[in-house]
């Protein structure tokens, strides 16, 4: 398994001005249990240096860079194009930054996203007399 | 519905969509063979090989099946499961598809089957199909007699 480590970065706007190519928005599957948010999102030819994520102000930002295929190919049919992958999410207060996971595999990026214990329902003991 | 992009104009019109951008976009008739529009495909050619790519994220290399058949028709099928446990996950969003597909693509001329190649690498399918000796551009020798 890989990991991805979070980036350390100034709080600059991804903006995909950067790179002269299309950027697609990537499916992404979003699930919770008590424990974490999990997150599955489709995003093919990506690697794992080429993934960029971003958690700050409880905000998610995902940025799968695709190097260009076939970029000057002369097709005989074309169904789809080539570009990066970003998306970003919006989580509420109880994540916890510091303990993001990250996996990439066969172009699948899976995210758990730990929420903060203090959050987590706390089970209270009661005292009988 | 398997697709791989969350198209702007909303989920219900994608559906709609989807099926008449195929058509749009080929340039060739499409063949009668099945009309299943999973997984968009690009084709090209150089002068040895055709390519046929598919961006297929999740789907294990163990599930793609890939065949030519008469020499000039590729079959491309495959599945993407997703556990029973996680049905009973509490879900928030679900926008990727599960399910199985097959897809018949009819090629520009025939290939030599034995030599096909595919490589399965971050989810996308590459499918390398040599051209048939007949089809090849030969090189005429020019004589300077």
């Amino acid at each position: 398994m890989t990991s991805t480590a979070m980036q350390n970065r100034p709080a600059e706007h991804v903006e995909n001005r950067q790179r002269p190519t299309l950027t697609y928005t990537p499916r992404f599957d979003i699930w919770e249990d008590e424990n974490a948010f999990y997150l599955a999102g489709d995003m093919p030819g990506v690697t794992p240096e080429q993934l960029d994520i971003q958690f700050e102000n409880q905000e998610l930002r995902v940025w799968g860079k695709v190097t260009p295929r076939q970029a000057d190919q002369e097709y005989w049919s074309q169904e789809y194009g080539i570009g990066d992958f970003y998306r970003s999410f919006s989580l509420g207060e109880e994540i916890d930054g510091d303990r993001i996971e990250a996996v990439l595999k066969d172009g699948v990026l899976e995210l758990t996203l730990p929420k903060h214990p203090s959050v987590r329902p706390r089970r209270i003991a009661v005292k009988t007399d | 519905m398997l697709l791989n992009r969350l198209s702007p104009l909303g989920l219900l019109d994608e559906m709609q969509r989807s099926f008449s951008l195929v058509d749009e976009m080929s340039r060739e008739p499409r063949p009668a063979y099945s009309r299943s529009t999973f997984p968009p495909v690009n084709t090209w050619a150089d002068n040895e090989n055709f390519y046929v790519e598919a961006e297929l994220p999740g789907f294990s290399a163990d599930s793609l099946n890939i065949c030519v058949t008469e020499n000039r028709v590729l079959t491309i099928q495959g599945e993407r499961k997703i556990d029973e446990a996680a049905e009973k996950r509490d879900w928030i969003r679900r926008e990727r598809g599960y399910g199985s597909f097959e897809r018949q693509i009819e090629l520009p001329g025939p290939v030599e089957e034995e030599q096909v190649q595919a490589s399965y690498k971050q989810g996308v399918l590459l499918i390398t199909l040599p051209k048939a000796a007949e089809i090849r551009p030969r090189r005429i020798e020019v004589s300077t007699a």
